[in-house]
């Protein structure tokens, strides 16, 4: 079904591309205000997204990989509203955990503060936030992801690997223990 | 169960209720709107756009030959445009095209993109005849005539001729000039002709005297000199004479005229210096420098620059104001017209091989080194300079901060006139008709002292002193950092007790230093309570700025809690106000507070567009646009100053621009427009209404601290882009006090030095 209905919207057929939108922006705008974390910036991301579908759906030669490619081009949305912003990004940090910061805090038997969560992922950069969101949200597995990302698998491995350690590390001590760098 | 597990399926947890939130009312029919619209590409065209996406097997999106389609569409594409640009008139060029000889009508040697890498020869042109005139570059298109009186048109892509043109008449002799999709050349004889540059045909030639120099294009008009000491103006579309001023003074052969800014400037052997009014003709002013002139003006940044001298070995490079003629400063050596960028003038002793870079607002040398060669005038771009190595019969690249040699390469014949940079290239036309197209293999390129020097190279001063291109426009008083990890300096504050407050949002707490700079302690903590802060929105953005009023009570935005929080001056909390809203006494996207002369609190918010007026309480006392000429909304500003009459000032993103407000809310001033290179940030103001105004990191060589007049002219910038004492390659927070300007800077992320406080005592013309 989905097949077809990409398939007419290649051919022209907005109502097509329609049915499409409705079925996937939920995930879209999840994924986007995941990564973004800001409301009003993922709905601009994902309508930015959306255009580019619209406009170059003719460039999907495999119509199965229109999820696929649909994460891919509000991935990259998500990067330019970043950039766009780059301004009010200045102390978004790329962080590793300290060599001896105790990472061994039991998660299993603690409620996570929840917002604590929040703060620990939007401390991260926001390639590792994509990373993470792709994986633990849309559950997709590395080969996959970087193939959206159109990074090597080990790198997506990497950044999942960095990423997930530094949120460890935030949550452990509700703030990084090692600066490594800062992203614009 | 692993507590690495455990962890990862919280956080999917997490993420999964995070997400549960529904799709804002609205947003589907409004993206369904918007692509409704629209049409879809042609197959071709979007297969091209989209990045390749594919897995081991197959191509799921795009085309896997996308980058060798697009270099070819856009190759023409380009040609398509210079078609087009054929057919309309007063079109700029392209800044990275090099439209006549030195670059352009102002000959001021600058391109945006040189090579990368190490430089190869890419393509080559054979001419016939060898090249010793000025070469144009105009997207994919090289401009050069050759000594057989012909000029050539060639694809820098691949050396192959497009057109040539040779005049009916007599040969060309003079350098090209390309505009408005024009090619402007003249003859040995008395006649300029205008080439259609796409087809070479001739539109137009004028004969209203002997030219002597090449053709500067501008204001719709082409500028030349004459045989007979005369400066003319032709209307660029006809040919038709629109001046001719005559130099009683000149008695000698002009060289080439430059073109900026509304004047004419032309210098003549006899050492002339002219400045005429480019709409009529008329003199601005004149120079006499005594002594014969060593080729061109140029003109950069409202400053001409002139070399002169008996013979170049006791010669003057001098340079004037470009309004008035008033000299500026005269370095006794024998150096010629100069590549200036970013504040530093690059020049060579041409006989000689000294290669040497000057400040170009004082003259004082920064560096020098000597090649062993015979050299022409440089070009700069990006941080090299490129220097044409006459005898040696090649090209060298130094690194524009310290003189250091990252490559040469060599040609087949000396270089008699000039080179050319644009899109990524070096052009060399040599003695024996070749035309080099030098690119960049794109690899790293390890800098070293220039290999065949006959003296070590000079640093004269830091790289970093380059870099800024203002010293000594400032000077350091002390430099500061806290010990805090992660400390990202924010915005300051100047609590009465002298002491300086410094929001390090990362941290979200407040780092205070001493007037001298002395780091005491860091205050504040992270979170929702009363007391408690979080100086970043959800997204990571950093924010978070405290004013304090004249008792020492202050008030911090908390940004990330959307809320004013009061505190006495023993750091008390009192109070707090405002909560997420767009309506009066809310906030939506708070970035600034400030404590006005009669005590009461203002808040910048852009995503209400409003700045609002608090008193002590919280109590809205008055509301007004902080946005008529600016684009208002959530990430619309940076921050928000106020002066001593309270004033207010506000820096936009959308024009990059800073708006002033009377304390009424009336707008009195917008300034700054198209000086910024990045979104301006935060501001300082002196007592006298002259306002300091940072910019990002992402501005390229431009400075990090712009300085206007009380009026609103801007004066100068200083703070370079890079790593010395000096530079200031992301300026965040700024700060009168007693005369001096403090700036937070964050640095070198992550790298040496890391993010500094700055005292700088302001130097003449600066100073207070």
């Amino acid at each position: 079904m989905q097949r077809q209905l990409v398939e007419r919207a290649q051919a022209g057929d907005h109502e097509a591309f329609s049915v499409l939108v409705r079925g996937s922006y939920p995930r879209l705008y999840a994924v986007a205000r995941l990564i973004l974390r800001d409301l009003d910036r993922a709905q601009d991301a994902v309508q930015e997204a959306l255009v580019l579908a619209w406009r170059d759906i003719r460039a999907l030669r495999d119509a199965d990989a229109w999820d696929a490619w649909l994460n891919r081009l509000t991935v990259r949305a998500c990067y330019r509203w970043v950039r766009k912003v780059r301004r009010r990004d200045l102390v978004e940090l790329h962080v590793a955990p300290d060599e001896d910061a105790d990472t061994s805090t039991d998660f299993s038997n603690a409620v996570v503060d929840r917002d604590q969560m929040g703060r620990a992922l939007a401390r991260l950069p926001v390639d590792q936030r994509a990373v993470l969101v792709l994986h633990f949200y849309l559950g997709l597995p590395l080969t996959e992801l970087a193939e959206i990302l159109d990074i090597p698998v080990g790198t997506a491995k990497s950044r999942l690997n960095r990423g997930l350690a530094a949120m460890r590390s935030a949550m452990g001590a509700d703030r990084p223990t090692a600066l490594q760098e800062r992203s614009a | 169960m692993s507590t690495t597990q455990s962890f990862e399926r919280q956080l999917a947890s997490w993420m999964a209720d995070e997400a549960a939130t529904g799709v804002p009312a609205g947003a589907i029919d409004e993206a369904l709107s918007v692509t409704g619209r629209l049409r879809p590409r042609p197959r071709w065209l979007a297969l091209l756009r989209e990045t390749p996406m594919q897995t081991k097997s197959h191509v799921l999106v795009g085309s896997p030959t996308r980058r060798i389609a697009i270099a070819l569409i856009a190759l023409l594409a380009a040609l398509a445009a210079v078609a087009v640009g054929a057919y309309l008139l007063n079109q700029i060029a392209a800044a990275d095209d090099w439209t006549a000889f030195r670059g352009g009508p102002a000959r001021n040697g600058v391109a945006r993109t040189g090579p990368v890498g190490q430089g190869v020869i890419h393509a080559t042109f054979k001419a016939g005849a060898n090249f010793s005139n000025g070469i144009a570059i105009v997207g994919s298109t090289a401009y050069a005539s050759s000594a057989d009186g012909v000029l050539h048109a060639v694809d820098t892509g691949t050396g192959n001729e497009l057109w040539s043109f040779r005049p009916p008449t007599s040969a060309i002799g003079s350098d090209v000039s390309v505009a408005n999709g024009l090619a402007y050349v003249s003859d040995g004889g008395a006649i300029v002709y205008a080439v259609d540059a796409t087809t070479g045909r001739e539109r137009w030639r004028s004969q209203p005297s002997r030219p002597a120099s090449s053709i500067a294009v501008g204001s719709g008009m082409v500028y030349f000199g004459t045989s007979d000491s005369a400066i003319v103006a032709l209307d660029a579309t006809t040919g038709a004479q629109r001046w001719r001023t005559a130099i009683a003074t000149a008695t000698s052969p002009i060289h080439n005229v430059a073109f900026a800014d509304g004047r004419v400037y032309g210098a003549f052997d006899n050492g002339q210096l002219v400045a005429l009014d480019a709409t009529s003709g008329a003199s601005d002013w004149r120079a006499d420098l005594g002594t014969g002139v060593f080729g061109t003006a140029v003109v950069a940044d409202g400053i001409v620059y002139i070399g002169a001298g008996s013979e170049e070995s006791t010669g003057h490079l001098r340079a004037f104001d470009a309004a008035t003629g008033s000299l500026l400063w005269d370095v006794p050596e024998g150096y010629g017209a100069p590549a200036v960028v970013g504040g530093v003038a690059y020049a060579t002793i041409q006989p000689l091989g000294d290669v040497a870079a000057f400040e170009a607002r004082t003259g004082r040398q920064l560096w020098h080194v000597k090649l062993a060669t015979s050299t022409r005038a440089p070009a700069v771009a990006g941080g090299v300079v490129y220097i044409p190595a006459d005898s040696a019969q090649g090209v060298y690249a130094l690194r524009a901060t310290d003189g250091w040699q990252l490559w040469q390469v060599p040609v087949d014949g000396h270089d008699s006139c000039c080179i050319a940079v644009a899109h990524g290239f070096v052009f060399v036309a040599t003695d024996l008709g070749n035309l080099y197209v030098i690119g960049g293999d794109g690899k790293a390129v390890s800098p070293a002292p220039v290999a065949d020097v006959t003296a070590a190279p000079t640093l004269e001063a830091s790289p970093a002193a380059i870099a800024s291109a203002g010293p000594p426009l400032v000077a350091i008083r002390w430099t500061a950092k806290a010990t805090v990890d992660g400390w990202t300096p924010n915005t300051i504050a100047l609590a009465p007790d002298g002491r300086l407050w410094v929001a390090d949002p990362y941290n979200h707490e407040f780092t205070i230093f001493d007037a001298d700079g002395k780091y005491l302690e860091a205050w504040g903590t992270f979170g929702t309570g009363d007391g408690q802060f979080n100086l970043r929105r959800a997204n990571g953005d950093g924010y978070g700025t405290v004013a304090f009023a004249q008792d020492g009570s202050f008030y911090v935005l908390d940004v990330g809690n959307e809320r004013v929080q009061a505190f006495d001056k023993n750091r008390k909390f009192v109070r707090t106000w405002g909560t997420f809203g767009p309506d009066a006494g809310q906030f939506v996207d708070p970035v600034g507070i400030v404590v006005a002369p009669d005590g009461s609190i203002c808040v910048l918010d852009d995503g209400r567009g409003v700045i609002e007026r608090f008193d002590k309480t919280g109590t809205v006392l008055a509301t007004f646009d902080a946005f008529p000429n600016a684009s208002k909304g959530v990430n619309t500003a940076n921050a928000l100053a106020i002066d001593s009459k309270g004033n207010f000032y506000v820096s936009d993103i959308d024009p990059e621009q800073v708006d002033r407000f009377d304390p009424t809310g009336k707008l009195t001033m917008t300034f700054g427009a198209g000086k910024f290179n990045e979104q301006p940030g935060a501001m300082a103001i002196t007592p006298d209404g002259r306002m300091f105004v940072d910019q990002g990191s992402n501005r390229g060589a431009s400075p990090g601290v712009l300085v206007f007049d009380a009026d609103g002219t801007y004066v100068t910038g200083f703070g370079g882009n890079g790593q010395g004492e000096l530079d200031l390659p992301w300026p965040t927070g700024l700060l009168m006090l007693d005369g001096d300007l403090i700036v937070a800077d964050v640095t070198n992320p992550g790298g040496p030095g890391d993010a500094k406080l700055v005292r700088f005592q302001l130097l003449p013309p600066l100073a207070p």
